[in-house]
Formats: structure tokens, C-alpha cells, sequence
């Protein structure tokens, strides 16, 4: 992973936290609300940490290993942007909700 | 009309020397006091960061799962924030603390004291501040601004230390620049969430359900369609920081007067503590 690369990786990071963000929970059913709230966490965490830690400071193992995630958090935002509907949103959200946490853990 | 002609070029020569002498003091006097302006102002948004992080964090925690883990792990992160945040402040110190030895050299303090307290004020500013996730700056893009050190404009103990210190203190301020960057998007990027969050709640929503629409959604409209008054001030305070880069050029060929960036940081101030006082944005994106 290359400095660009990263910097990839947190405009991705950031659009899903956007995304998420964004959703209007009136508009979510009880227990989506609750996959919502997880999601929500995880990619805060992830946001506030990959500005917290940027390129420079991360160790050669975190840099390698936060190759394979940004590729999830890629494939994310690139399924999100052809979603409108809040719940089909949060359904692809949902499943990158591992992802988010390994890269909040890692940054 | 022999004798006269001595007489005359003393008085020139007089005169003269008299420009010069004062040329380098009123100038160190102009950086010390922009310099510390310039240092309260960047120690103001540096501040203005933390509190804006924290006030967007608070207003999302409610809306995360509320369990142990959650809180612990957001409140490590804001900690971390402070903590970067800190060694920036400290690092500002530094430099407000150089430029105002730096005037006393200036005007005429040559004791031991001022002399070491710029060596080891310089050696601190070498070490840039641990500050984690801003990226470093590389000391290659100042380099050669020795070169600029104007030796006829200054004292032999200035020009002296402005040698020796041209390139640390260049490099400070481009680090400044960075982190001052880093901050802006840090900010603006929280704002433009919640402005969307409190245009779809407070404008959007009454105005669609066609609900009665009062003052509060008047005022609410308006203030959507203005600039975001934070983001302003934000790109003020870049550019006086681009400003008090050329300013020390400046200082370095003994040229430039600092009238103008002084205004600008008076303004900047006056800004940052209306900014403060403004009524926060709830950041709550129910």
C-alpha cells in the first residue's frame, strides 16, 4: 500500500461513513435500527483512526494487511452507489460491518 | 566649500546608518508581535479542532450501541485526538517562545541567556511534534533559505542566528501549514454531514409534510443557502498561514512590513471566539 493508495482508503472509509451517516433511521425497522447503530460504530472508529493514524505512522505489517480491507471498503462504496433505498443501503453496509472493525482495529 | 563636503558625507553616512540600525529592530519587533498573533491564532483552530470533534462525537454516541465496548473504544480514539492535539499546541508554544527571543536579539539583547534559550528553542523546533497521524514534512522543501539571510540588513548576532534558524523555522511553519490542512478537512467534512442531516430534518421534512412552516423553518432555509461561517474562517486562517510563511522570508532579507498580517490576525481572532460562541449544530443525524 502506497501513500496514494491510503489516501484512497480514506476518502472510501469516509463516503461509507457518509453513506451511513446519512440514512434516515425513521425510515428503518426496529432491528435494522440496531444493524444500524453497529455499523455506524464501527465506521466512525475507522474514520476517526485513519485520520488519527495516517500513512506515515503505521507499521510495515498494518500497511500490508490494510491492502486486503481496502479492497472491501472499495467493493462497499461501489455497491452503495447504486442503492438509493435506505434498508437495501444498510444491507450492504451490514456485510462490510467485519471489515470496518478489522480496519478500526488495524489503523 | 572643501571643508563643507566631509561635513556633508558624515551627515549622509549619519543618516544612513541611523536607517539601518533601525530597520532590523522595528522589524524584529513586527515579527515578534505577528508571530505570537500568528501562533495564538493557529493555537485557536488547533483548540476549535478538538472541541468541534468532540461536540460531533457526542452528538452521534447516543445513536451507537450502548454497551461498554462502544463508549470505551470511541473515547480511546477522542483521547488520541487530545493527545495529537496537544503536541501540537506545545509545538506552537516553541515557536511564539523563538520569535519573541528572536525580537530581543533584535533589539539589542546579545546576553548569554537569549543567545542559548535560541539554540535550544531552535533544536526543539527540529523535532517536529509527535503527532501520529499528520503527515511529516520533508525538510528538503526549505532547504537553501539560509541563502536568504540578507547579511547587510542585519546585525552580525542576528544574521548569525538567522542562519542557523532560516530553515528549522521555515520548516515549522510548513508543518503548521500541513496540520492546519489536516484540521480543515477534519472540520469541514463533519460540518457538510451535519448540515445535510439538519437541512433533511429541519427543512426538507416540515416543508414536504406540508406542516405549518414558522420562523424556525424560515431561518432554517436561509441558513442553508449561506456559507458555512466555520469553513470560512477556516480558509481565512490557511491563508494567513501561507502569509506568515512569506513573512519570514521576508524577515530573512530584512524586508516587508507587517501591518498587513497583523489586521489579519486580529480579524482571525475576533472571528474564532464568535465561532465559539455560536450556538453548535446538533451533529445528530436523528
Amino acid at each position: 500500500m502506497t501513500p496514494s493508495d491510503f489516501e484512497a482508503l480514506q476518502n472510501d472509509v469516509h463516503a461509507v461513513f457518509s453513506a451511513l451517516y446519512l440514512i434516515d433511521v425513521d425510515l428503518l425497522s426496529a432491528e435494522e435500527r440496531k444493524q444500524h447503530q453497529q455499523v455506524l460504530a464501527a465506521a466512525y472508529l475507522a474514520f476517526v483512526n485513519a485520520e488519527n493514524a495516517r500513512y506515515t505512522a503505521l507499521s510495515t505489517k498494518a500497511k500490508s494487511e490494510l491492502g486486503e480491507l481496502a479492497g472491501h471498503v472499495k467493493t462497499m462504496r461501489t455497491q452503495l452507489a447504486e442503492l438509493e433505498a435506505p434498508s437495501e443501503q444498510l444491507g450492504v453496509l451490514g456485510k462490510g460491518l467485519d471489515a470496518l472493525a478489522r480496519l478500526a482495529k488495524l489503523l | 566649500m572643501l571643508q563643507s563636503i566631509p561635513r556633508i558625507a558624515v551627515c549622509i553616512a549619519l543618516v544612513l546608518t541611523a536607517a539601518c540600525a533601525s530597520k532590523t529592530p522595528s522589524q524584529a519587533e513586527g515579527l515578534a508581535t505577528t508571530g505570537k498573533q500568528y501562533t495564538t491564532t493557529l493555537k485557536k483552530v488547533n483548540s476549535f479542532a478538538l472541541d468541534h470533534t468532540l461536540e460531533f462525537t457526542a452528538g452521534l454516541l447516543p445513536n451507537l450501541p450502548r454497551d461498554n465496548t462502544t463508549l470505551l473504544t470511541q473515547t480511546q480514539a477522542m483521547q488520541q485526538r487530545a493527545e495529537l492535539l496537544q503536541a501540537t499546541s506545545n509545538y506552537l508554544d516553541t515557536q511564539a517562545l523563538y520569535f519573541a527571543e528572536l525580537s530581543a536579539l533584535a533589539k539589542g539583547d546579545t546576553g548569554t541567556g537569549t543567545t542559548r534559550a535560541l539554540r535550544k528553542l531552535v533544536e526543539a523546533l527540529n523535532k517536529a511534534p509527535d503527532v501520529g497521524g499528520i503527515p511529516r514534512v520533508s525538510k528538503e522543501a526549505v532547504a537553501g533559505l539560509a541563502g536568504h539571510v540578507a547579511s547587510w540588513k542585519h546585525s552580525a548576532q542576528v544574521r548569525e542566528e538567522l542562519i542557523r534558524s532560516a530553515e528549522p523555522v521555515a520548516h515549522a511553519l510548513l508543518l503548521n501549514q500541513h496540520i492546519l490542512q489536516e484540521q480543515i478537512q477534519w472540520i469541514t467534512q463533519r460540518e457538510e454531514l451535519a448540515r445535510q442531516v439538519e437541512y433533511r430534518e429541519k427543512v426538507l421534512k416540515p416543508f414536504v409534510e406540508d406542516k405549518k412552516l414558522g420562523e424556525t423553518w424560515k431561518n432554517a432555509w436561509m441558513k442553508h443557502i449561506k456559507q458555512v461561517p466555520t469553513i470560512e474562517l477556516l480558509e481565512q486562517a490557511k491563508a494567513a498561514s501561507i502569509d506568515m510563511q512569506q513573512a519570514w522570508v521576508n524577515v530573512l532579507r530584512g524586508e516587508g512590513s507587517f501591518e498587513h498580517l497583523q489586521g489579519v490576525f486580529d480579524q482571525l481572532n475576533s472571528n474564532i471566539q464568535a465561532a465559539n460562541k455560536r450556538e453548535p449544530n446538533t451533529h445528530d443525524p436523528k
